[in-house]
């Protein structure tokens, strides 16, 4: 029985799960970084334990020190929230070994499943559809090359340990094929200790689909549906809504199904996320399964009311499924925004800052799950994920119209936020017709987007009057922190060369 | 007061009837509601507008849009000066923001060209190569990978090669 859980996590996960903990009558403790010694998630748990300096490897990354604390202060659980050490088996292995629970699946099926190749090769035997490319990983560029002739360009480079985009290169020609492995190669080293690198064709415009999945320990899997997280910037997602107005009742069915099978055919257990590519044609491929909770799950709590962090820790402690297929239903539509600290004027690069004042939206539908408060900082050390912004309406039109009132009501000031660029998105025509793919905001926002200029005269009247009454009084605050984003003073520079 | 917005001066004064921008009066209203709540008329238009300073620029968002201005000319006047100028004889290379040097790409004396690749860093998890935009030898190299470097660091100095 769990009675206490350590969350290796922060920001607004780890907010997540301490609130799941309260709910169950369980006791959290949170980890926290120098950087993090006044982050929300610290102020939220019944403990909060130093666990190293800010850069992630001495902190959220250092498993002996996690585990120890864990220990330390009692705790029989460990829940790895998402990014950090969610999916990294060994430190899954190093917890079990430990004697204590790792919340999520078993450090098997995470390992077979991690590896992209190896989840691939499974796929494959067990009739699981999958896009053409490489059965295994290489360094050999001579091997890249060959295939990459094969395949046809474009091709996708990818890290076979990766997950969120990183270590991932769409590469259109030869010529930049060789740069692009060996950037992808630093990046799956920095970010996920592996230096395994494969090619797999790149399949243009397609959406990007996802089935939640949740198995217990006696054999019974189910799918909660679909989620929809084609709108991608960096190849990382920003806006999701559930259900996809690209499945019909049929293929809904027949891909959850698929979804259903793949976790199977791993031995996987607990909760879990299908990734599919879906293409103009309604053909699916299977992508990976992430073996963690989603950064988008409360899409899927508001359209079946199932708690899926509350889900994870009762399969984690050993419970039956409370649900059969048959019981799960969706009901009315939901989106979530990812509200990050970053710049939608220039390429969404990462910012960051003092959140300087904080509103956060409320009203019917209107949920805001948050890592932030008013004051705090926003580190340069972390993925720049302030908050996640989710709203429920009977159907797409309500839940968007409602979207983009919240976003408007939802005040952050001190850091640039992508918040007016996904007002634009959910704005635009092609969008309300859900034509959502992944290529979206290249397609019709060059990556990038600008404010209304009618309103300049507004901001700067509102920048004039702030800046005459400021106090004048000299503040503490760290100057080079309050600065965020000092694109501007660059002259030339790319991200990823390879595109146009 | 000048302020700079998106690299653009504006000359802006308010009154109690008035928003002047670069010497065009509109007439206005502004009534302060709190510290970081303004509730402004301009013409027939009126907008909450919300906004909060640090030292150097305030952080204003008025219907669910962003606008970052600045108090003086410091960050912005460089985008002038370095701008994308071929001409330039001397580039800087900088980190778009603080993190840290994965790889240095060349060697001092090197010859580079304009888009050549300079150095790679990473912040917040992402790599980002820094390029040149001129062509010239590199002149000076700051820094060694797994440096921690600041946004205002001098990376790279690239210097266009004399010709005698």
């Amino acid at each position: 029985m769990i009675k206490k859980i350590l969350v290796a996590n922060r920001s607004e996960i780890a907010c997540r799960v301490i609130k799941a903990c309260k709910e169950l009558g369980i006791r959290s403790v949170a980890i926290y970084s120098d950087a993090d010694r006044k982050a929300l998630h610290t102020l939220l748990a019944d403990e909060a334990v130093y666990i190293g300096e800010s850069p992630p490897l001495k902190s959220y990354l250092n498993m002996e020190a996690i585990i120890n604390a864990a220990l330390k202060t009692g705790c029989d659980a460990i829940h790895p929230g998402y990014g950090f050490l969610s999916e990294r088996a060994e430190f899954n292995r190093m917890v079990r070994d430990a004697g204590l629970i790792f919340i999520g699946s078993n450090p098997e099926s995470m390992s077979l499943l991690g590896s992209k190749v190896q989840s691939r090769l499974t796929m494959l035997t067990s009739g699981v559809p999958i896009i053409p490319g490489m059965k295994s990983a290489t360094k050999d560029i001579g091997e890249f090359k060959k295939y990459a002739a094969e395949l046809g360009y474009p091709v996708l480079v990818k890290a076979s340990d990766g997950g969120g985009g990183k270590g991932m290169r769409i590469v259109y020609s030869e010529a930049e094929l060789e740069d692009s492995v060996n950037s992808a190669i630093r990046e799956s080293i920095s970010a996920f200790k592996s230096d395994a690198i494969y090619l797999e064709k790149y399949i243009e415009s397609p959406r990007h689909i996802e089935f939640q999945v949740a198995a217990d320990n006696y054999g019974n899997a189910v799918y909660l549906f679909e989620r929809e997280c084609s709108i991608q910037r960096r190849h990382q997602k920003i806006i999701e809504e559930t259900p996809s107005v690209a499945l019909d009742p049929d293929l809904r069915r027949r891909m959850g199904e698929t979804a259903v099978r793949a976790i199977k055919a791993a031995g996987y257990t607990n909760l879990g996320t299908v990734e599919f590519l879906l293409d103009k044609n309604g053909n699916f491929y299977f992508l990976e399964v992430n073996a963690r909770i989603q950064v988008e799950h409360p899409i899927t709590e508001l359209t079946t009311g199932v708690d899926l962090v509350k889900l994870q820790i009762q399969i984690a402690n050993g419970e039956k499924l409370p649900f059969s297929q048959d019981e799960l239903y969706q009901y009315g539509h939901s989106i979530e925004c990812r509200i990050y600290a970053e710049d939608a004027e220039n390429y969404f690069l990462p910012s960051s800052g003092k959140v300087l004042f904080l509103r956060e939206p409320t009203g019917p539908g209107i949920r805001f799950d948050s890592g932030i408060y008013q004051s705090c900082d926003v580190p340069v050390f972390y993925d720049p994920i302030m908050a996640k912004l989710i709203v429920w309406g009977r159907n797409r039109e309500e839940a968007r119209k409602r979207m983009i009132n919240a976003l408007k009501n939802t005040i952050i000031l001190g850091t640039k936020t992508s918040i007016g660029f996904m007002i634009k998105v959910l704005e635009h025509p092609e969008w309300i017709a859900g034509n959502t793919f992944t290529d979206f905001i290249d397609k019709h926002f060059g990556g990038k987007h600008s404010p209304s200029p009618e309103l300049i005269d507004f901001a700067l009247a509102g920048a004039e009057v702030a800046f005459r009454s400021e106090p004048k009084v000299v503040r503490v605050s760290n100057l080079k922190e309050a600065i965020p984003s000092p694109w501007q003073t660059l002259g030339h520079w790319e991200i990823a060369k390879g595109k146009n | 007061m000048d302020l700079f917005y998106k690299g653009k001066k504006y000359q802006v004064e308010t009154t109690s009837e008035s928003v002047i921008v670069d010497g065009i009066p509109k007439k206005a209203e502004i009534k302060k509601y709190a510290d970081n709540i303004l509730r402004i008329r301009i013409g027939e238009e009126e907008k909450t507008v919300y906004v909060a300073t640090d030292e150097k620029q305030a952080y204003v968002f008025i219907d669910g849009e962003q606008f970052v201005i600045q108090k003086s000319s410091d960050t912005e006047a460089k985008v002038e000066v370095e701008g994308d100028g071929k001409d330039k004889n001397i580039e800087h290379i900088k980190p778009p923001m603080p993190g840290s040097v994965v790889k240095v790409l060349v060697n001092p004396g090197q010859k580079v060209d304009e888009g050549s690749p300079i150095i790679v860093v990473e912040a917040m998890k992402m790599e980002i190569t820094l390029y040149s935009s001129i062509q010239g030898i590199v002149s000076q190299i700051n820094v060694e990978a797994g440096q921690q470097v600041d946004s205002e660091q001098v990376l790279v100095v690239i210097s266009k090669e004399e010709i005698e």
